[in-house]
């Protein structure tokens, strides 16, 4: 509990002098980002690794910061046309142009999602399929087992069991 | 922010300045990422001093940069930690060919990075090429060499490197796929070659290891404290044991020999190091369990993961074992179990409860079931529990209440709703999510999944709301609906890591979701609503956020080969070495 929370407001001091940095670096204020978008990360984009760049990421699809003109990017039918210079007001008739022909909300025709096993470590699995095979083989309450089922890999640590249903669930 | 006053207050800090050497002294004591993050980030030139005074680095996707990026930035690290493949690669779910390759960075890390001397690579493909190039150039650095859950390599190669990585104190294999398991000469030639030795691990792999070669590795690597072997028989390790003095921590070894004559089996007075302080033993019964009652005292740490042993045995050798520190079990060990757990181990930090053979056809001699019963008793016998993992077969509020009350120092809980049983007690959980979210409020990781209808989409939205702290979720069948995901994607302001599995949420509400989380950088969805060709994930394209669907094999017989989407943050772009199975979306211009 102490150790998170002095480490956020590490984070917040920190966080502090960058902002007073940047304005007395820079005396006109930042640039709107439209996302909400961690003042930190922002700052990374601008002066760091750009690991995480989320000024540009944030833009969202047309709005631009400046008039003028954008890339324009278009999804249609699983194809994509990236159309570079295309003035704001074009954008803006294409989208309600767009907008007008949509169909009303998407009919309900997906299926519902197929039942997913959980699944279990590969390790573990691997494991369990060792032992089924040793325990059916030696003793005798589970012989019947042993008949039913395929016998298992021999190694313990075998590359991934394709036949087996991929158990998932990670902890 | 701040105001007026502030800005003085700031201001009158900056313009005392603070000497480079000094800064540089202050920063040597920040270790933690987070904090060292946050310094870079406060202006160019703290940036640059951290730069250069950074010793380690934790690449948590490596497609998310490029080698060459990270050596500009970070010219001076001695220890470097790389993962590749999505975490589901561990449950089978990742195609072989998916990609993660560790080439590119062994290439760029053998040609810089003149004072590394840690390695980690997690999840990677690691070709004995590699580990040539790598060897020539770093064998006179490396101390700790780690391949974690890789696969792609041999053991000649793990010969070479045992050759002349002559200053390496840890080498680690866990759980790799290592091709000619069968020769273990690599292992004399540490044993001959190497006297820093102090962690030898390649546990949970079939590498054949002999017993001479390791009693000869154990008496001359005189530091060696930590040795984790693949199946070993356990009576033929007896000399190894006489002569590791300073061993801390064994796992792996067999009490089980298909050639041995049952009757020539004899454990009685079986010796381990009286330093011996964490264990895990492969195919331990009820019989040779003895061995270890008269450690029990001494033991910080046991793993019982992978023995034969019934819920009466769990009890038998948990009561022997107060001081463990760390547990790791098969939900065999039943709510009977977990009872003697909380009452004898009240020193627990990590707790984890593995789940059994209870498939279809799986045999019926494990009877042990966890439920709310074993979770309150452990929740309250064990304050100290700081990762909780578990599987349950049934679950209900006042038991996720209770761990919110008793279990403040978790800051990792992972619970799994398993399906053996056609109802739960109770549902929706959404008030006991609720309870313990608010109780632990240390919370870094948190992982429920349950079954469609146990948590709604008010309980999603209380994850939302109570989850300040937690960088990673993992989430499996739950909510309503698609506004549950956007609720929930209007609060978890730390969240990074997302993993969604089974939940019905629409392509369009994870982009939108994507979007509104403020700091996700990594999204791994399988069984979702998808849309024809995948259309309405296209709004979640924007720059540097690479998006990419793993097809279904459809050679697969897996009833569960559902696509799989992944997108993360990167600043290396689209990747090159996409397989057929692998479709990325991204803008193709």
């Amino acid at each position: 509990m102490a150790a998170a929370g002095s480490s956020s407001r590490f984070a917040v001091t920190c966080g502090l002098l960058s902002q007073y940095m940047r304005e007395r670096q820079q005396p006109q204020p930042p640039v709107t980002v439209l996302e909400a978008v961690a003042e930190e990360e922002e700052e990374e984009d601008a002066r760091t690794m750009q690991l995480f760049p989320p000024r540009a990421a944030a833009a969202d699809g047309v709005a631009t910061p400046s008039a003028g003109t954008a890339p324009l990017t278009i999804f249609y039918d699983g194809r994509m046309v990236v159309v570079d210079d295309v003035p704001v007001e074009k954008a803006a008739e294409l989208m309600r142009l767009a907008g007008s022909a949509c169909s009303p909300p998407q009919p309900a025709h997906a299926a519902a999602l197929p039942e997913m096993p959980i699944a279990r470590k590969a390790s573990l699995q691997r494991f369990l399929q060792k032992r089924k095979h040793r325990i059916t083989t030696t003793s005798e309450p589970y012989k019947k087992a042993a008949v039913a089922s395929p016998a298992p890999e021999k190694s313990f640590a075998v590359a991934p069991v394709k036949d087996e249903p991929a158990t998932w669930l990670g902890l | 922010m701040g105001g007026e006053a502030g800005e003085r207050r700031l201001g009158r800090a900056m313009s005392f300045g603070i000497p480079d050497v000094a800064l540089g002294l202050v920063m040597g004591f920040v270790e933690d990422p987070w904090d060292r993050d946050a310094i870079s980030l406060v202006c160019r030139h703290w940036c640059r001093v951290d730069a250069l005074s950074r010793k380690h680095v934790t690449v948590a996707m490596a497609y998310s940069t490029t080698p060459d990026r990270l050596f500009r930035r970070f010219p001076c690290l001695e220890s470097l930690k790389l993962k590749a493949k999505p975490r589901a690669a561990m449950f089978n779910l990742i195609p072989e060919d998916w990609g993660g390759s560790a080439s590119p960075w062994i290439r760029q890390l053998s040609a810089s990075f003149h004072f590394l001397k840690a390695l980690h690579l997690r999840r990677m493909i690691v070709s004995d090429d590699d580990l040539d190039v790598l060897v020539r150039a770093k064998a006179h650095m490396l101390s700790s060499f780690k391949l974690d859950r890789c696969s792609g390599f041999s053991t000649s190669s793990l010969a070479l490197v045992a050759r002349t990585c002559k200053k390496l104190e840890t080498l680690f294999l866990e759980d790799s796929i290592i091709a000619e398991k069968e020769n273990d000469e690599w292992i004399r030639e540490l044993a001959t070659n190497n006297s820093v030795l102090e962690t030898l691990n390649f546990f949970l792999t079939d590498l054949r290891a002999s017993p001479a070669y390791l009693t000869l590795l154990v008496r001359n690597c005189r530091r060696l404290k930590v040795l984790k072997i693949s199946e070993c028989f356990m009576l033929d390790l007896v000399d190894l044991f006489r002569t590791a003095e300073i061993l801390q921590d064994f796992a792996g070894g067999s009490f089980d020999d298909q050639g041995q004559v049952e009757e020539s089996r004899n454990y009685e007075n079986y010796y381990f190091p009286p330093s011996l302080l964490r264990l895990s033993l492969l195919y331990m019964g009820t019989k040779e369990m003895q061995v270890l009652f008269p450690y029990g005292a001494a033991l910080k740490k046991l793993d019982l993961q992978f023995t034969f042993l019934s819920t009466e045995d769990h009890c038998q050798l948990v009561q022997r074992c107060p001081n463990l520190e760390i547990l790791e079990v098969r939900d065999v060990i039943g709510d009977r179990g977990l009872e003697v757990v909380a009452q004898t181990c009240k020193k627990l930090q990590r707790l984890r409860v593995e789940r059994g053979d209870d498939d279809q056809g799986g045999l019926e001699d494990e009877h042990g079931m966890v439920t709310q019963v074993g979770l309150m008793a452990v929740a309250q016998g064990c304050p100290h529990l700081e990762y909780w993992a578990v599987h349950v077969t049934d679950i209900t509020n006042a038991a996720l209440e209770a761990i919110g009350t008793y279990s403040s120092s978790l800051n990792d809980f992972r619970l799994v709703l398993l399906d053996r049983e056609a109802n739960i007690t109770e549902s929706p959980l959404d008030n006991g999510v609720r309870a313990l979210l608010r109780g632990c409020t240390k919370l870094r990781r948190f992982a429920f999944y349950v079954r469609p209808g146990a948590l709604s989409d008010v309980g999603l939205g209380y994850i939302g709301e109570f989850s300040k702290t937690i960088r990673y979720m993992l989430l499996g069948n739950v909510g309503e609906s698609d506004q549950g995901l956007l609720q929930l994607s209007t609060g978890c302001p730390s969240l990074q890591k997302l993993e969604l599995r089974g939940c019905f949420f629409s392509e369009r509400a994870l982009a939108v979701a994507v979007l509104q989380l403020k700091s996700l950088r990594y999204l791994w969805v399988q069984g979702y609503k998808a849309s024809p060709n995948g259309t309405d994930l296209m709004a979640m394209v924007r720059p540097f956020w690479n998006i990419e669907i793993i097809a279904p094999n459809q050679d697969e017989v897996c009833p569960d080969g559902q696509a799989q989407i992944l997108a993360y943050y990167s600043l290396a772009g689209m990747r090159s070495d996409y397989p057929h199975s692998v479709i990325p979306l991204y803008p193709s211009v």
